[in-house]
């Protein structure tokens, strides 16, 4: 089993994770936000798994010498944990807020 | 070839991540942050049809009005599906049902638990919480 698929699989989750929270907090921070901007967003989320499984990262010459499948399991799981590691600390801060705000408003409403 | 815990990993953080982006899709969504409307029997069986019939009608507006936040939240659940299902067709995993139903409560009911403490005033951000406050999560509240 090559090792590379771990920092590669790190690295992808990192560059992809960070543009994931961009998306989301493009949509979330304006509540101006039309409907086409949402599918835009949406089909630029679905090219994700794109540049997960066959980006043009994966056909430079650096890689080319690498036989990506002997490095896919190592690198499946460094990016599944690396995803979700940096997804999910700010999304728990966005349903903390979220039910912050709507406990506030229903004691308010008491 | 994948060996099973690899793949057990990798549907376990998808179920993971789909549970997370279900359960902020359902407390963003305004139907969820008023009164409860609950069912009863006690006014007969016409008593209980008009009421569901009221609380349906009620829901369907209330998700007619919803902000962008609710819509992108909904996009994000139904393309996280469709990703699933075609790295499940394009990638060398396989699907274990059992795990990704796992995961997936695991990470709607870790969520939901967090948002319940927010919500009682338990739990808040440890940050300045104006940069993620979502605008209408306070506009349904009206």
């Amino acid at each position: 089993m090559s090792m590379i698929g771990y920092p590669l699989g790190i690295l992808i989750g990192v560059i992809t994770g960070y543009v994931f929270m961009l998306f989301f907090q493009t949509v979330i921070a304006s509540s101006k936000v039309k409907f086409s901007t949402i599918m835009k967003v949406s089909t630029q989320l679905l090219a994700m798994p794109t540049f997960w499984f066959g980006g043009p990262w994966i056909t430079t010459k650096f890689l080319q010498s690498v036989n990506f499948a002997e490095s896919l399991p190592g690198y499946l799981v460094s990016l599944t944990l690396t995803f979700l590691l940096l997804v999910s600390w700010p999304l728990s801060r966005f349903v903390i807020s979220v039910g912050n705000q709507v406990g506030k408003a229903q004691r308010r409403k008491k | 070839m994948i060996s099973p815990l690899i793949n057990s990993i990798v549907i376990a953080g998808f179920g993971f991540f789909i549970g997370i982006v279900l359960q902020i899709a359902m407390s963003i969504m305004p139907e969820r942050n008023r009164e409860s409307h609950s069912l009863k029997f006690n006014k007969g069986l016409q008593g209980f049809i008009d009421d569901a019939n009221k609380s349906a009608k009620e829901s369907r507006e209330m998700v007619q009005t919803a902000g962008p936040a609710f819509w992108m939240s909904m996009f994000a659940f139904y393309g996280l599906i469709a990703i699933l299902i075609l790295i499940i067709i394009y990638s060398p995993l396989v699907m274990n049902w059992l795990v990704f139903l796992l995961a997936l409560f695991t990470g709607f009911g870790l969520f939901e638990w967090i948002f319940t403490r927010a919500k009682a005033g338990k739990m808040s951000s440890p940050s300045n919480p104006s940069n993620d406050s979502p605008p209408e999560a306070s506009d349904s509240n009206q």
